[in-house]
């Protein structure tokens, strides 16, 4: 019970961690790359983005380090289906394409992956999309353990 | 110091070295083949490859964390705050006070040309701010717990107690 009431806190801290990256990087760093092309000036984007880097980083291990010491196995498949999926968002709704038959036009198979690319890619340094990879690894680590009984 | 320890920190160094080189080249490849990272058109190859670039570097990440966390060492850590942190400043130094005029021309305190490439891509950015954080915490968990230098070559101090 324990370990579920902790997997339940990592897999909504690590959402949580999702959510602020989406806006550092969506709303903060574009705005950011904005001024700086309208003033001519680069002061104010170039420590935003060392800023950004850091949060990336450290969102990624402060996930993976809650989910590892959650010992729950609901927190690892939480962390990889939606950490694997979000990962892999550019090839669903991108890389899927249905062509017509002489192959000149094509649309996406999956046209709600397509909305979240553009919705999830809209940052300057791809923070949310690295960030689910990082989530999803952590979580083939979780499972991994889990399936060997709690041994690392 | 004991040889395996040596060889431990000597391992954890050289990976977040390896890796970074790495993920630049990575970096730079796939912006080769996807282009860059605001362009939206995107086809195959690099729909495909955007997600496995994505992977190589939280892969990165998580593993430089594995090696350095079993190190245990401050030396460890102190590299890895100073790469990180010096990796990390190459985008606000290229920026420091650095107007850019309406042709791209800039006059920039200090004139960074060959950080343009570096900076061309996330990855190893990303696994700098990484290894900062993962120094700091290394530090911090040695100063809180006051943990030994090298806490396998303590693990292994009884049987040569008996011994």
């Amino acid at each position: 019970m324990s370990n579920l009431r902790n997997g339940l806190i990592a897999i909504v801290v690590a959402v949580l961690l999702g959510v602020l990256l989406r806006w550092f990087d969506g709303t903060v760093l574009v705005q950011a790359q904005h001024d700086a092309s309208q003033n001519f000036r680069l002061d104010g984007a170039g420590p935003l983005l060392s800023i950004g880097f850091l949060l990336v980083g450290g969102s990624v291990l402060l996930a993976a380090a809650l989910g590892w010491v959650s010992r729950s196995p609901v927190a690892g498949i939480a962390y990889l289906v939606i950490g694997l999926g979000v990962a892999l968002v550019p090839w669903l709704g991108i890389g899927l394409t249905t062509c017509i038959a002489d192959g000149t036009s094509c649309t996406s198979t999956f046209p709600l992956f397509a909305d979240w690319y553009f919705t999830l890619a809209a940052g300057v340094i791809n923070a949310v999309l690295i960030y689910a990879a990082g989530v999803g690894i952590a979580g083939v680590a979780i499972l991994a353990r889990s399936l060997r009984g709690g041994r690392p | 110091m004991r040889a395996p320890d040596a060889r431990r920190k000597v391992i954890a160094i050289a990976a977040a070295a390896v890796l970074l080189a790495g993920l630049w080249i990575l970096d730079a490849a796939l912006l080769s083949i996807v282009g860059q990272p605001y362009e939206f058109v995107i086809e195959e190859p690099g729909a495909l490859l955007l997600p496995i670039g994505y992977l190589v570097t939280a892969a990165s990440i998580v593993t430089v964390a594995l090696l350095a966390w079993g190190s245990r060492s401050v030396g460890v850590a102190g590299v890895y705050l100073a790469g990180g942190a010096a990796v990390l400043a190459v985008p606000a130094l290229q920026s420091l006070d650095c107007p850019v005029d309406d042709i791209g021309a800039s006059a920039c305190v200090f004139n960074l040309p060959w950080a343009v490439n570096f900076s061309a891509g996330p990855s190893a950015h990303l696994l700098a701010g990484a290894l900062v954080l993962l120094g700091i915490a290394m530090l911090l968990r040695r100063g809180l717990l006051g943990e030994p230098e090298s806490f396998s070559a303590d693990a292994a101090a009884p049987s040569e107690a008996v011994a």
